[in-house]
C-alpha cells in the first residue's frame, strides 16, 4: 500500500476513533496550496522522485488559439468547462494526502480543436474530460475518464502511489507490474471485463515481443512499445465497451453517440474500460502518448499542445516546405488520422464497381495524389499555417472527416477531400490540375 | 417482552401506514414474514413449501434497508418468454403443437392443454427433470446465477437479457424453431405499501387527466378485468396489498392459498396438493404486517453544501420533467414519487408477461345460447407477473372467451406451417368477461327456439364487453415509487441498472424527452439530481 493509501486509511481510523471517543475535537483542515502549473512544465527538482502530476485534459480550446491568431501560450489559467466540479473535488481531498515531501502538481491541458479547424465556429459539443496521474517524469500511473469526485480523486492518488511502487519494484520486469495493476483493477470489474483483462494479459504473455519489451528505465523505448500495443488493444476493447454501454445505458442507435459523450462525463461510464487498459499503459510517457490516448477515448481529433515558452514557430517548417514547392505547383496535405480511425474500418463513402473500373476508386485517389508533393501534417501545424496565411477556416470533421487538403498552388485555397464523399470529383479535379 | 414484540408494538403505533391493528396480529405477521417454510405442513395436511419456489421466506428477498425492503438481483424472479415459434410441416394438431413446445419446456403447456408464451422459472424445487431443465435454460443465457437463483448482479442481468434462447429441432418431420428470452423481476421494497393500498382510484384518474395535457407523457391506469385499478407489482396488475401477498405466497414460495393455486411442476402433472398451505388468517396477518411497515424517509446531512446540492437536484428533477410521472405525493402516500400509472418505457424495457390491456369502456351484454354449449372459459394468465399470451392453436374453432359467436374468428390454420410471434399490443380490441350465467326456463319462446322453430333449452350468459385501447403492453410499466431509492439497487424492473445514472439513461419511450433534458443539463445539475435521489432512503 502506498504512502497516500496508508495515510488515508490512518486518517479514517483516526477519524473514527475521534468520533467514538467524542472528544469534541474538530479536524483542523491544513491549508493546502494546490500547485497549478502550465501544461508540460518542467517540474521543480525538489522531491521530484515523490511528486505526482495530476493532468486534467479537456476539449476546451486553448487560449493561444482563442483570438483566431497564433499567440504565445498563457499560463495555467485556461478556460475549463468542468472547472467548478473539478476544483470542488480537489478541495474535497483529505488534506492529509498532501505532503511537502511528496508534492502533487496540477495541470490542465485544453486540447480542443480551434475554430480555424472547425469551420470558424465554436463547436457545440458536450464537454469531455480525462484525468491522468503521472509521476514526476510524466510517466502514466493512473487513468480516469470523466470528472472525478473527491473520493475518486483521493483513490486515484492512492492507486498512483501503488502503481509507482510496483513499477519501481519491477524495473526489469515490466510485465510484473502490469499484472499487479491488473490484479488490483480486476476486483473492481464485472465478469465480462475481467475476462477481457485476462485475455489481454494472456495475449501479452504470449506475445513474441514481450521478451524484447523495453525496460521501464529506458522510457523512450518502453513508451514506443506501449504505443505499438496500444492501437490494437484499444480497438479490441472498443468493441466490448460499445456493447457494454449499449446494455448499461440503453444506447441502441448511432444517434445515441451524443448521449454517450455526455455520459462519459460521469466516471462510471468508462470505468471498466479504463481499469482494463491502464495496466498496459502504465509507465508510458504521457507527453508522447496523450494525443493517441485522447483521440482513442474521444474518437475525435484533438490539438497538440505547444511546449512551454514557445509559440508556434515550430510550425513554420510547413510554410518553408510549401514555399520551396514554388507558387504554381499543386500539392497536398495529408491530415493525420486519430489512432483508432487509422486502425479501424474506414468510414469511406462507397464506390461502385463501375466507378472503380473507370479509375475513380479510393486507391485511385491515393495514386493521383501521389503524383504531386504530399506531406502529412498535424492539426497544430495546419492551424498555425492557416492562421498565418489568413486562410478561411476549415472544418476537419463536418460534413465528414477531411483526409486530404489539395492545393492547386500555394496561392490557392485548400480543397478538402473528405471520407464521406465519393472520390471521383476530386480525382477528376486533381488530374486536370496535374496535366 | 421480546424485541420482536416491541418492534411490532412500534409498528402498530405508526400512524402513517396501517389502520389500528393489534400488536399480536403484527407479531404473527412479522413471524410469518420471516418464517422459513418447509415442505409438508402437517397442521394443514398440505405440501407446505413448493414444490416450486423462489425462496423459503418473504424476508429472504425483501431485505434491503431492513425486513420488508427490496432485493438484490440475485433474488430476481425469472421467467422464459417465447418471442416466436415457426413450425414447418403439414397437418399440425393442437396436441402435436403442445408436444413440440413441451420438448422445449413442458411448463409452457398448462393443465387443460392450452399453451402460454411465458413460463415462470422457479429457482428451486421440482423433480430432477425440472431441475435439469432449469439448469439447461439458465446455462444458455451465458449469465452467472447465484445460489439464491437470480443473476449475481446487474451486469449478469444484462447478459441474460441480451442472450436469445433458440430451440431448433426436427421433431417427427416438423422443423421447429423457437426463440425465447430470459426475463426477470426485481424484488420490490414493501415499505409504505400500506399507504399505497389506501390511494383511491380517483387520484390515479386525476394524474391521467393532468398528463393528457402533457406533450410527452401519457400514463394510464392498469385496468383489471374486474374493473378495479391495479397498484402493486411492476405491472401494477394487482389491486390490493392483500392480493399481492396472497399471490406472492403462491408464486414465490409455493404456498397455496384458498384463492391462489401454487405453481405446478409441469414435469410431475399427476401431483396435486391435498390442501392449501397457508390460512386466510395467516395471509391477513402477513398483510397487516406489511401494511404497517413504515414509509421510506429522507436523509439529508447538515452539511450546507450538500443541502444546497440536494435542493438544486430536486429543482432539476422537477424542471426536466421527472416529477410528471414521479409525483411526490399521492394522497396519503406522501413522498412516494410515483403516479402509480403505467407508462411506455420503450422497446428496450420488454417482458412478455405484459401489462393488462387498457380497458377504456365497459358495457354489459347478454348472449343467449343453447344450454348444451360450454360457457366461455377464462383466458389463461399468470396475473402475478402480468398476463401472458395464449398461443393460437392450429384449429379454426374459437377456444376462449375473447371470441364470442358474433365476433370475427381468427384462424391460424395454415397448410404447411405454423407461425407465432409474441404480440406487442393486444390482438383483440374487444374482450368479454363472463359475469353471470343462468338457464332460461322458457324453452319455447326464446331466441334460439325461434331461430330453430322448435323448443330448445337455453342459457343466458351475461358478459361484460370491454373495449380496449391498443398500447405497447410489453413495455408498459408502473412508475416505480422512488421512496427508499438509495436502499433498493439495482434498478429498473429486472434490476439491469446498477446505478441511478444507468437507470435514468435507460428511460425511453414516453420518458425519452425527460431523459434527454436530464442529459442536456449541466454536469453539476445531473450530479445534484442524483444527490437528491440518494436522499430517498429506507425507513
Amino acid at each position: 500500500m502506498g504512502n497516500r493509501s496508508c495515510h488515508l486509511l490512518l486518517q479514517r481510523v483516526a477519524g473514527v476513533l475521534l468520533s467514538v471517543m467524542s472528544l469534541g475535537l474538530c479536524q483542523v483542515a491544513l491549508a493546502v496550496e494546490h500547485q497549478w502549473l502550465p501544461p508540460l512544465s518542467e517540474l521543480p527538482d525538489e522531491n521530484l522522485d515523490h511528486a505526482l502530476v495530476v493532468v486534467l485534459i479537456t476539449n476546451d480550446v486553448a487560449t493561444e488559439w482563442a483570438e483566431g491568431k497564433v499567440s504565445r501560450r498563457t499560463s495555467a489559467g485556461e478556460l475549463c468547462w468542468c472547472r467548478s466540479p473539478f476544483l470542488k473535488a480537489v478541495s474535497g481531498i483529505p488534506s492529509g494526502l498532501f505532503h511537502s515531501s511528496a508534492p502533487v502538481y496540477w495541470q490542465h491541458w485544453p486540447v480542443g480543436l480551434p475554430p480555424i479547424l472547425t469551420g470558424g465556429e465554436k463547436v457545440i459539443e458536450p464537454g469531455r474530460a480525462v484525468v491522468v496521474v503521472t509521476d514526476g517524469d510524466y510517466r502514466i500511473l493512473e487513468l480516469f475518464v470523466g470528472i472525478p469526485s473527491d473520493e475518486e480523486l483521493s483513490r486515484l492518488l492512492g492507486d498512483a502511489e501503488d502503481t509507482r511502487r510496483w513499477m519501481r519494484q519491477n524495473v526489469t520486469q515490466p510485465s510484473d507490474f502490469t499484472k499487479q495493476i491488473a490484479d488490483r483493477n480486476r476486483e473492481r470489474m464485472s465478469r465480462l471485463w475481467k475476462r477481457e483483462l485476462d485475455r489481454q494479459l494472456i495475449a501479452m504473455g504470449e506475445s513474441p515481443d514481450q521478451d524484447d519489451a523495453g525496460l521501464i528505465e529506458d522510457n523512450e523505448r518502453f513508451t514506443e512499445d506501449v504505443k505499438v500495443r496500444f492501437g490494437p488493444l484499444a480497438a479490441q476493447l472498443q468493441t466490448l465497451y460499445l456493447k457494454d454501454v449499449q446494455l448499461r445505458f440503453g444506447l441502441t442507435q448511432l444517434s445515441d453517440f451524443e448521449r454517450l459523450i455526455v455520459l462519459e462525463q460521469h466516471s462510471a461510464t468508462r470505468m471498466p474500460w479504463t481499469l482494463t487498459i491502464t495496466p498496459f499503459l502504465a509507465g508510458a510517457d504521457l507527453k508522447s502518448v496523450y494525443l493517441d490516448l485522447i483521440e482513442i477515448v474521444w474518437d475525435r481529433q484533438v490539438m497538440s499542445l505547444g511546449h512551454p515558452g514557445e509559440d508556434s514557430k515550430g510550425d513554420e517548417s510547413l510554410g518553408k516546405w510549401i514555399s520551396q514547392l514554388g507558387e504554381q505547383h499543386p500539392f497536398a496535405l495529408e491530415i493525420r488520422l486519430p489512432l483508432l480511425s487509422e486502425r479501424g474500418e474506414m468510414q469511406l463513402a462507397p464506390v461502385s464497381a463501375i466507378a472503380r473500373r473507370r479509375g475513380f476508386g479510393w486507391k485511385d485517389l491515393d495514386a493521383a495524389l501521389s503524383e504531386s508533393p504530399i506531406r502529412q501534417v498535424t492539426n497544430r501545424e495546419l492551424a498555425a499555417w492557416l492562421l498565418r496565411h489568413n486562410e478561411r477556416p476549415l472544418d476537419l470533421s463536418r460534413p465528414s472527416r477531411a483526409r486530404y487538403l489539395f492545393f492547386r498552388s500555394s496561392k490557392d485555397h485548400p480543397y478538402p477531400i473528405r471520407d464521406g464523399e465519393p472520390p471521383a470529383r476530386s480525382i477528376t479535379m486533381i488530374r486536370q490540375v496535374q496535366k | 417482552m421480546n424485541s420482536r414484540f416491541l418492534c411490532c408494538l412500534v409498528l402498530a403505533m405508526v400512524p402513517v401506514t396501517a389502520s389500528a391493528v393489534a400488536p399480536n396480529a403484527l407479531l404473527l405477521g412479522s413471524q410469518l414474514f420471516e418464517h422459513e417454510w418447509q415442505s409438508q405442513n402437517p397442521a394443514l395436511g398440505s405440501d407446505g413449501l413448493g414444490p416450486l419456489f423462489n425462496a423459503t421466506s418473504c424476508a429472504t428477498c425483501h431485505r434491503q434497508g431492513g425486513v420488508g425492503g427490496g432485493g438484490e438481483a440475485e433474488f430476481n424472479a425469472k421467467s422464459i418468454g417465447i418471442e416466436s415459434i415457426k413450425i414447418q410441416g403439414s397437418g399440425l394438431t393442437s396436441a402435436r403443437l403442445a408436444e413440440m413446445i413441451s420438448r422445449f419446456h413442458p411448463g409452457f403447456v398448462i393443465a387443460e392443454g392450452s399453451i402460454l408464451n411465458v413460463l415462470p422459472l422457479a429457482h428451486h424445487g421440482g423433480t430432477d427433470v425440472a431441475r435439469k431443465l432449469h439448469d439447461a435454460m439458465t446455462l444458455v443465457t451465458s449469465a452467472d446465477y447465484s445460489e439464491s437463483g437470480g443473476p449475481i448482479d446487474a451486469s449478469e442481468v444484462r447478459i441474460a437479457n441480451a442472450s436469445p434462447i433458440v430451440f431448433e429441432q426436427n421433431i417427427d418431420g416438423y422443423q421447429v424453431r423457437i426463440t425465447a428470452r430470459m426475463y426477470g423481476r426485481n424484488t420490490t421494497a414493501l415499505f409504505g405499501s400500506g399507504l399505497i393500498d389506501r390511494v383511491p382510484d380517483k387520484l390515479l384518474d386525476r394524474q391521467v387527466r393532468i398528463q393528457q395535457q402533457h406533450p410527452e407523457i401519457s400514463g394510464r391506469p392498469s385496468t383489471l378485468p374486474d374493473g378495479r385499478y391495479g397498484k402493486f407489482g411492476w405491472r401494477a396488475n394487482v389491486a390490493s396489498l392483500f392480493e399481492f401477498n396472497d399471490q406472492a405466497c403462491a408464486n414465490e414460495m409455493g404456498l397455496q392459498t384458498r384463492r391462489k393455486k401454487q405453481s405446478d411442476d409441469a414435469t410431475n402433472r399427476a401431483y396435486s396438493n391435498a390442501s392449501f398451505d397457508i390460512t386466510d388468517g395467516q395471509v391477513e396477518a402477513l398483510t397487516q404486517f406489511v401494511a404497517a411497515l413504515p414509509a421510506p424517509t429522507r436523509y439529508v446531512t447538515h452539511d450546507q453544501a450538500h443541502l444546497a446540492s440536494v435542493r438544486n437536484g430536486e429543482a432539476v428533477f422537477n424542471r426536466v420533467g421527472c416529477a410528471v410521472c414521479h409525483v411526490r405525493d399521492m394522497g396519503v402516500a406522501k413522498g412516494i414519487y410515483s403516479d402509480l400509472l403505467l407508462h411506455d418505457m420503450g422497446s428496450e424495457s420488454i417482458d412478455l408477461n405484459h401489462a393488462e390491456p387498457y380497458v377504456v369502456r365497459r358495457t354489459i351484454m347478454d348472449n343467449e345460447v343453447d344450454s348444451t354449449y360450454a360457457a366461455g372459459s377464462v383466458v389463461g394468465r399468470t396475473p402475478y407477473y402480468g398476463p401472458a399470451t395464449l398461443l393460437p392453436l392450429p384449429v379454426a374453432k374459437p377456444t376462449n372467451i375473447d371470441v364470442l359467436p358474433d365476433s370475427p374468428v381468427r384462424s391460424y390454420r395454415s397448410p404447411n406451417s405454423f407461425d407465432f410471434v409474441s404480440p406487442s399490443q393486444p390482438e383483440t380490441l374487444v374482450s368479454f368477461r363472463l359475469i353471470d350465467s343462468a338457464l332460461n326456463p322458457d324453452t319455447e319462446n326464446n331466441s334460439v327456439a325461434r331461430q330453430r322453430s322448435r323448443s330448445v333449452a337455453t342459457r343466458i350468459d351475461r358478459y361484460e364487453r370491454m373495449e380496449i385501447e391498443p398500447t405497447n403492453f410489453n413495455q408498459e410499466w408502473r412508475t416505480p415509487p422512488l421512496w427508499g431509492l438509495r436502499d433498493s439497487a439495482p434498478y429498473m424492473h429486472d434490476g439491469r441498472a446498477e446505478t441511478l445514472l444507468e437507470s435514468i439513461a435507460m428511460h425511453d419511450g414516453e420518458a425519452a424527452g425527460t431523459r434527454d433534458r436530464f442529459l442536456s443539463s449541466s454536469y453539476e445539475d445531473r450530479q445534484d439530481l442524483i444527490a437528491f435521489l440518494e436522499t430517498l432512503v429506507a425507513p
